[in-house]
Parts: structure tokens; sequence; C-alpha cells
């Protein structure tokens, strides 16, 4: 129980530090930083809650298969939206609702 | 059926836990996936609006937001506290543990009620008389904020019931210390909720906020 409760006191700390980082000017560092406190808080919560060192190898795969189509997800989806030129997209589809 | 008792089609009882572990496990990948492409949409529509975006987030509601993220991440634990309770064969705790995590998951119902209800006095939805009407891309990070937090919501709803389920169960004697796969599988579940959140919350809360 004790490893338990150590951890979710660092979670906590961890979740002051990045609240009280948000009201930080960081720039363009912002994004990197919460993002990087998110995957630390979420791989502390993987392995302590669910355990995901000491699963069925088959669920490790499954765990590892998720997050590898979650990267090709965000690579491959990103392509277009990143070197699209000929369409403006963003204009074609704004809401102009103040308008109406 | 007590979890002792071994399935037909399984050679014994780790074999069935295993099952339904990776079973938990798969169905949590399509879920990454699921989740994904909503945060993928997100980042698309905040390097095109990013003054939009940067203006909503700081009319989000930080406080509930960081409660919420706090009430989450302890029912995380109780849950896992409660698998420990199981794995000792301390059935009356694992039912004390289930019961502080269904309470858990209803206070972060409620206190995202009293935030939704602020939202929509303060006319923070997306359509006419939208109250950031003149920061462009705005009413997409509203949309983007009620689609997630509601479909995490649903997510979280499901987590009571099988929590309940599993206190249920436990009421009625269907686990020992070597049998309790349920409890395992409802705790990834609600982890995996968990870790939803992790990422919703700077999203929504803080990347923008600071300078």
């Amino acid at each position: 129980m004790r490893p338990l409760i150590l951890s979710w006191a660092g979670l906590l700390m961890l979740l002051a530090l990045t609240a009280g980082l948000a009201y930080l000017p960081l720039g363009a560092a912002e994004m990197p930083v919460a993002l990087a406190i998110a995957v630390a808080m979420a791989v502390t919560i993987m392995l302590v809650c669910m355990k995901v060192a000491t699963a069925p190898r088959l669920a490790t795969i499954f765990a590892v298969g998720g997050l590898c189509w979650f990267l090709v997800l965000l690579s491959l989806g990103s392509v277009d939206y990143h070197t699209r030129t000929t369409l403006p997209v963003a204009g074609a589809i704004r809401p102009n609702w103040n308008e109406q | 059926m007590a979890e002792t008792q071994v399935g037909m089609q399984y050679e014994d009882l780790r074999h069935q836990s295993d099952t339904a572990l990776i079973g938990m496990w798969l169905f949590l990948a399509t879920e990454i996936l699921f989740f994904g492409a909503l945060l993928f949409t997100y980042m698309i529509y905040r390097l095109w609006y990013p003054d939009g975006f940067i203006a909503a987030v700081r009319h989000a509601n930080i406080l509930i937001g960081t409660l919420n993220t706090a009430v989450l991440l302890t029912s995380s634990f109780t849950l896992t506290a409660g698998l420990l309770y199981a794995k000792a064969g301390d059935m009356r705790r694992l039912i004390y543990s289930c019961v502080a995590t269904i309470g858990l998951g209803l206070l972060f119902m409620a206190l995202k009620a009293l935030e939704y209800a602020e939202d929509f006095r303060e006319r923070l939805v997306p359509g006419t008389n939208f109250a950031l009407a003149d920061h462009d891309g705005a009413r997409i990070f509203y949309l983007f904020y009620y689609t997630a937090t509601g479909v995490h919501l649903v997510h979280l709803a499901i987590g009571i019931g099988l929590v309940l389920y599993i206190a249920r169960r436990a009421r009625r004697g269907d686990f020992t210390a070597q049998a309790h796969t349920p409890v395992e599988v409802v705790g990834l579940y609600w982890s995996f909720v968990d870790i939803v959140w992790l990422f919703l919350y700077p999203l929504i809360y803080l990347v923008g906020r600071g300078g």
C-alpha cells in the first residue's frame, strides 16, 4: 500500500506543478511541457494502477500496438494538413455565424 | 458465477484470467484511437486558430478542472487499493474501496455539471450569442470541449456502473484472494478513463493561459 500512496502523492504534486506552470509565460514551450507532464502522469498510472509491466505478454503487445497506431494516426494525418497548398480548407469551413 | 469456476474453453483459472485482461487491453487499444482522433483534430485546429483557442482556454474554469483532475487521480488509487485488498482476501475493504471510487466518480460529474452550468451562463456555447464570437476558432474549441468532455463523461458513467457491479459481486462472495479478475479488468478501464482526462486537462484548461 505504501508505494501506492507515494505514487498518488507524487501525481498530485505533478498536477500542482503543471497547473502552476500554466501561469508562466513559457511561450512555445507551453504545449510540450504540459504534454510531457501529462505523459509522465499517464506512465505512472500505467505502471502503478494498470500494472502494464506485469500484464500478460499479449496485453503488453496490444498496449504498445495501440500507441503505435496512434502515432500512425498523428503522423499520416498531419501529412495532409501540413503540406496542403492548393485548398484553403480553413477558410472554406470557417463558420461566419455573426453575419446571420 | 463465482470467479473460481473455470469456463470449459479455458485450461485453468490463469488462462481464463489472462484472456479477460488481454480482451480489456485490446478494447483499450481501440479507445486510444477513438480519443486519439479527437486530440488530433484539436491539434490541427489549434494550429489554424491559435488566437481563438488561447482566448477560449483563458475562459475555461481552471479551478474546477484542476479539482476534477485531483478527484479522478484519487479515484484510480482507491480502486487500485481495492484490488490490493482483493488480493489479500479482504473483500470488505474491497467493497469500501469501490464505494469510495463511485463517490469520487459522482463528485467529478457534479463538478462538471457545475462547470457546464457556468459555461451556459457565460454564453460559452457555440452558436448565436456566443460570448467569444470575435475570436476566430473559439467556437471550434468549444465544440471540441463539449464533445471531448461529454464522451469522457459517458465513459465515466459506464465506469461507475462497472465498479458498482464489482461491489455487488464482492458482497455476494464471488471473489477470492486467488480469483478476482473482474476487479482487475474494471480497474484497467477506470485508469484508462483517468489517463484520457490527464490529456484533456492541459489542452482545455492550461496551454495558452500563461503570458
